[in-house]
């Protein structure tokens, strides 16, 4: 099962040079006063990655060392990298403030606190922030559009 | 001469100093807390330094660095629950310690014995690294090019997890650093007609989303061991060592300083191998090998000092060559750009007194340490009652307004939260970050310097050879890369197709 990950992992990569290479080969190619351009780079470095991940790919299959020890994506942690997400997509549609102190009471929540512990720590947590960067670093916060 | 002084002179200002003690406390805190890296700690205090001058700021984060050395030692000792996977050894002897009813005494060993560790590195930076950086300014393009490709393949070689996964990793940064303008003629490459990504990825909200978030969902709803509600006391008196357990204490911890300097030099490897190093030296030199493992003072000392060790050898070549001995100063490395400098051996030549001010500071922040330590010992322990449920949300909190505070743009915490889903998976996969981050630092200068190379030789890219600098350097990438292949293993998976499919093959 972990050597099948491995496998699936090396062709996500191989997939991500292809792309890579396909988006460099836009690029403008070298000139006289720059003999290398910026294509090359790029080019060079999808080649490499496509390269490594066949490695990979090939090591996951000869039962190699580059499919030991995958970690299992767990459900609890798709959760709070969703929660992550939504908290960001939400600060430039809600505000940072309101968005930072949902978050917060949500995580609190989700990690075991009960209401009323976590509402305080959310409002205060909030304050602490405005009174930080607001007030103290004049940091302009997103107001949000709401 | 005069920069010295003027170096010494910015560092003993007094807001410089009360920011050295400020980042010592925060990275104690740091360091102490399971979860919270010091390079975590580091990049969520980097949006704080845009606003200080370079000493200040350098003061605040070299503070965290030292700081959170030892901080890891904390809960390692009290709870046997490492702060920082350097004070894992730490906690082997450190905690049978405390169970006897040692915290006091355990913990006064760690800190006094990182304290001469850590004079150890300070001593080996301040000689080596000005003669380091003067070898280093005779360099031309093609020598740099290739010393920050041993630098990156260093970094990839020594990595945790296979090579293959290292370089990968490498790659995926530089490819990272590749959107943007191009930094010799300024083409746009992969913006896809975004403006806001025509100033490239920012490295800083890279950094924040890499380093922070994989923590953040790995630990809000941790499974590790949880913190008792009541944590062993600690008392004053304890921690100040007889000076029998300070003579006995002396030797192991000067040769793990030495052990974590040379440890720290090396590009990529870190405290965990400087302390794993020491602990085992120290056994080997102690007069009471069989102690080691159940309490021993020797076996406190020497990954203390070893960790301290590698902070001053970890900043020669971070500040000399411009390439980072370990995660934190990869990101001192990013701090010192906010500041408009850069680390190389330039550094040394135009901004001579900021270097110096960095090596007060770093001297300065050691004293600091041991006395925030001492004086403070309960305060820290009680942060260790923060439940995980408040701090890993507050710290996603930090890593949204700290990208954001980068260039005031929420765009940034877009890419921040994305590198940090991909950090995540990828730490999940058993793939190193620090390539990622040493890439996206690396990078822009090293295609330049491959570039500019070109130009000068008229697109002779036999230029890197027949340079011996460049040569030799290129020749210890590529020895560090076929040094760390599995040859045995991919021999061994190769030899039944090789028999079987050779008719005349001999099983």
């Amino acid at each position: 099962m972990s050597a099948v990950k491995s496998l699936l992992i090396a062709l996500g990569f191989v997939g991500l040079g292809l792309a890579y290479l396909w988006q460099a080969s836009g690029l403008p190619a070298a000139r006289a006063d720059d003999l290398l351009g910026p294509a090359t780079m790029p080019f060079a470095l999808g080649i490499a990655l496509i390269v490594l991940a066949i490695t990979l790919g090939a090591a996951a299959l000869a039962g190699g060392a580059g499919d030991a020890g995958l970690v299992p994506v767990r459900r609890q942690h798709l959760v709070v990298l969703l929660g992550i997400l939504a908290y960001v997509a939400a600060v430039p549609l809600a505000g940072f403030k309101a968005s930072t102190a949902l978050f917060l009471f949500a995580g609190a929540l989700w990690g075991g606190q009960r209401v009323v512990p976590a509402g305080l720590f959310a409002i205060g947590m909030a304050i602490l922030f405005h009174l930080v960067f607001e007030l103290l670093f004049r940091v302009a916060l997103p107001r949000g559009l709401m | 001469m005069g920069d010295v002084v003027q170096g010494i002179l910015s560092a003993l200002q007094w807001q410089t100093v009360v920011a050295s003690a400020l980042g010592c406390a925060l990275g104690i805190v740091a360091g102490a807390l399971p979860g919270i890296t010091i390079s975590m700690g580091l990049v969520l205090l980097l949006p704080v330094t845009f606003g200080l001058d370079p000493a200040t700021a350098m003061s605040l984060l070299i503070g965290v660095y030292t700081g959170g050395m030892t901080g890891g030692s904390i809960s390692a000792i009290l709870l046997n629950i490492p702060g920082t996977p350097s004070a894992v050894m730490t906690g082997i002897d450190g905690h049978e310690m405390a169970r006897r009813g040692q915290a006091g005494k355990a913990i006064g060993i760690a800190i006094w014995s990182s304290f001469i560790g850590g004079w150890v590195g300070w001593a080996a930076l301040v000689l080596l690294a000005p003669l380091l950086a003067r070898v280093a300014l005779s360099f031309g393009a093609p020598e740099l090019f290739a010393l920050m490709l041993l630098g990156m393949t260093v970094i990839c070689s020594f990595s945790e997890g296979s090579i293959v996964k290292g370089l990968l990793a490498g790659v995926v940064g530089l490819v990272i650093m590749t959107v943007g303008m191009d930094p010799v003629v300024g083409v746009e490459r992969f913006t896809f007609g975004q403006v806001e990504l025509q100033a490239g990825i920012s490295f800083l909200a890279a950094m924040i989303g890499l380093f922070a978030i994989p923590q953040v969902i790995l630990g809000l709803r941790s499974e590790g061991p949880r913190p008792p509600s009541r944590p062993p006391e600690v008392p004053f008196s304890e921690m100040l060592p007889s000076l029998g357990d300070l003579r006995r204490i002396l030797k192991p911890s000067l040769w793990a300083g030495a052990i974590g300097t040379a440890v720290g030099i090396v590009p990529g490897t870190g405290g965990a191998i400087a302390a794993v190093l020491a602990y085992d030296q120290a056994r080997r030199m102690s007069k009471a090998p069989q102690e080691f493992g159940k309490g021993s003072p020797e076996g406190i000392a020497a990954p203390e000092a070893a960790n301290d060790g590698v902070t001053g050898g970890a900043l020669i070549p971070t500040l000399t060559l411009g390439i980072p001995g370990d995660p934190p100063t990869a990101v001192l490395l990013g701090a010192l750009v906010i500041q408009g400098l850069y680390a190389g051996p330039l550094l040394f030549e135009r901004n001579a007194a900021v270097v110096y001010g960095i090596l007060t500071t770093f001297a300065i922040a050691k004293f600091w340490t041991v006395i925030l330590t001492l004086l403070g010992i309960k305060a820290f322990v009680q942060v260790l009652r923060v439940p995980a449920s408040m701090l890993f949300p507050a710290v996603a909190a930090l890593t949204v307004v700290g990208s954001y505070a980068i260039r005031n743009s929420v765009f940034d915490c877009f890419i921040m939260a994305g590198l940090g889903v991909l950090g995540y998976f990828l730490t999940q996969w058993r793939f190193p970050l620090m390539p990622i981050v040493l890439a996206l630092v690396l990078g822009p200068p090293l295609e330049e310097h491959l570039r500019t190379s070109l130009v000068i030789s008229g697109g002779d890219v036999t230029t890197f050879i027949r340079r011996p600098v460049s040569a030799a350097l290129l020749a210890l990438a590529v020895l560090m890369v076929a040094a760390q292949l599995p040859w045995r293993r991919w021999a061994r998976a190769l030899a039944p197709i090789t028999v079987g499919s050779s008719p005349g093959g001999r099983p």
